[in-house]
């Protein structure tokens, strides 16, 4: 079993890290559908991940000084609060409720990555706004050779993305960059890479608050999220070598299909039907 | 511009205690998940189930799961380290807002644990 969740948890890293997404979407039905897993300890293993690649990518990030920690932390106040909520939520509702919602929050990612075009990086245009409150952030763009500056706009509405976001992740212990981006990006005014970083300091944070209670709850089984999490964390380093490499239209469409599939199988298994 | 510059000097300096304090915490975790993991596979695999008031013993009697446990828990808290960290900084600063927003995410995750010990 042991070996089976480290190598399910390989894959998860990678796949993740390749189509710029976090493991979560692929391990929880890898280990519900194909291992057997509860719901609730595969949430509780994903969280653990979620921490461990956070982590990993965070230092990284740190030292390109993209990550906006004022910004973050200002966010994180209202993620961290949807986070505990939401794994307390997570205690009153039935694994096949859980099951039935993760396959619903698993749509827009599927609809994403299918649309997904091409990388651009000169597709978004960085703010020409000096830096004027202490939100507002510049940095170095190696890519574009010069400095980016930008003012952070429409904090409300970010709070309360930010509050859903925490929600989600703490329901069902995926990271909810796929939310906290594009808010970051569409609604804020926050350049691509700085949304990125950002939100990956946040993800860590905000996976914290709700693992403490599935860690109390016994949903952190050692046996699955240690092997959960150093697969992942492998997977995640080896992807994010060779995934913007091997990012191409036809294999996140091949991944799209993949995590269809998966859906539909644990929107099913919400209904208690099961097709191996 | 004085004032930017020892803001921009500050924050680097924040960014470096930050970036030590996550690889210590990730190195540490992963090292202990490994070591645990390496004990289960060489043959320590009916180890009891532990409890958080003998960790120190069943991690010295070489028990996988409070190996597996402590790599758990350091990875749990190396994120909270983080904005522990920052708080600090940002007093230290004498930037109180973000010092308040900063230990305001701690009370938050501190009432997480609370909650989970109830």
């Amino acid at each position: 079993m042991y070996l089976s969740i480290l190598l399910v948890g390989l894959f998860s890293g990678l796949f993740g890290a390749m189509i710029g997404s976090g493991g979560g979407v692929f391990l929880i039905p890898l280990l519900t559908l194909l291992l057997g897993v509860p719901i609730t300890e595969a949430i509780g293993a994903s969280i653990i991940a979620v921490i461990a690649t956070s982590t990993a990518s965070a230092i990284a990030y740190v030292g390109d000084e993209l990550t906006n920690i004022r910004l973050g932390m200002t966010l994180e106040l209202s993620t961290t609060i949807g986070a505990v909520l939401g794994g307390v939520t997570a205690a009153f509702l039935s694994k096949n409720v859980l099951a039935g919602l993760f396959a619903a929050a698993m749509v827009p990612t599927i609809l994403s990555l299918w649309r997904k075009k091409e990388e651009d990086p000169n597709a978004v245009v960085a703010g020409a706004d000096a830096p004027k409150g202490p939100l507002d952030a510049t940095f170095y763009d190696p890519k574009l050779g010069r400095e980016v500056s930008y003012r952070v706009k429409r904090l409300p509405l970010g709070l309360c993305v930010s509050f859903i976001a925490g929600n989600i992740s703490g329901l069902l212990g995926i990271g909810g960059g796929a939310i906290k981006v594009p808010a970051m990006t569409l609604g804020m005014g926050v350049p691509m890479k700085a949304a990125a970083a950002t939100s990956n300091f946040m993800i860590g944070v905000t996976a914290v608050a709700s693992a403490y209670i599935y860690y109390s709850r016994g949903d952190v089984h050692p046996m699955i999220a240690v092997p959960t999490a150093i697969g992942v964390t492998l997977g995640a380093l080896a992807g994010s070598r060779i995934g913007p490499r091997l990012r191409t239209r036809s294999l996140t469409r091949l991944f799209a299909g993949i995590m269809a599939v998966m859906a539909l199988q644990m929107g099913l298994s919400a209904f208690g039907i099961t097709l191996r | 511009m004085q004032l930017t510059k020892s803001r921009d000097h500050h924050v680097a300096r924040l960014n470096r205690l930050i970036q030590v304090a996550l690889l210590s915490g990730l190195v540490l975790s992963m090292a202990l998940m490994l070591i645990g993991s390496l004990l289960y596979f060489l043959g320590n695999q009916g180890a009891p189930a532990i409890a958080f008031g003998t960790l120190f013993a069943d991690l010295a009697a070489g028990n996988p799961l409070a190996f597996m446990v402590s790599g758990i828990v350091v990875l749990m808290i190396t994120p909270a380290l983080r904005v522990l960290v920052a708080a600090l900084g940002y007093l230290l600063e004498g930037d109180w807002r973000y010092a308040l927003v900063s230990l305001g995410v701690v009370v938050v995750l501190a009432v997480s644990v609370l909650i989970g010990a109830v």
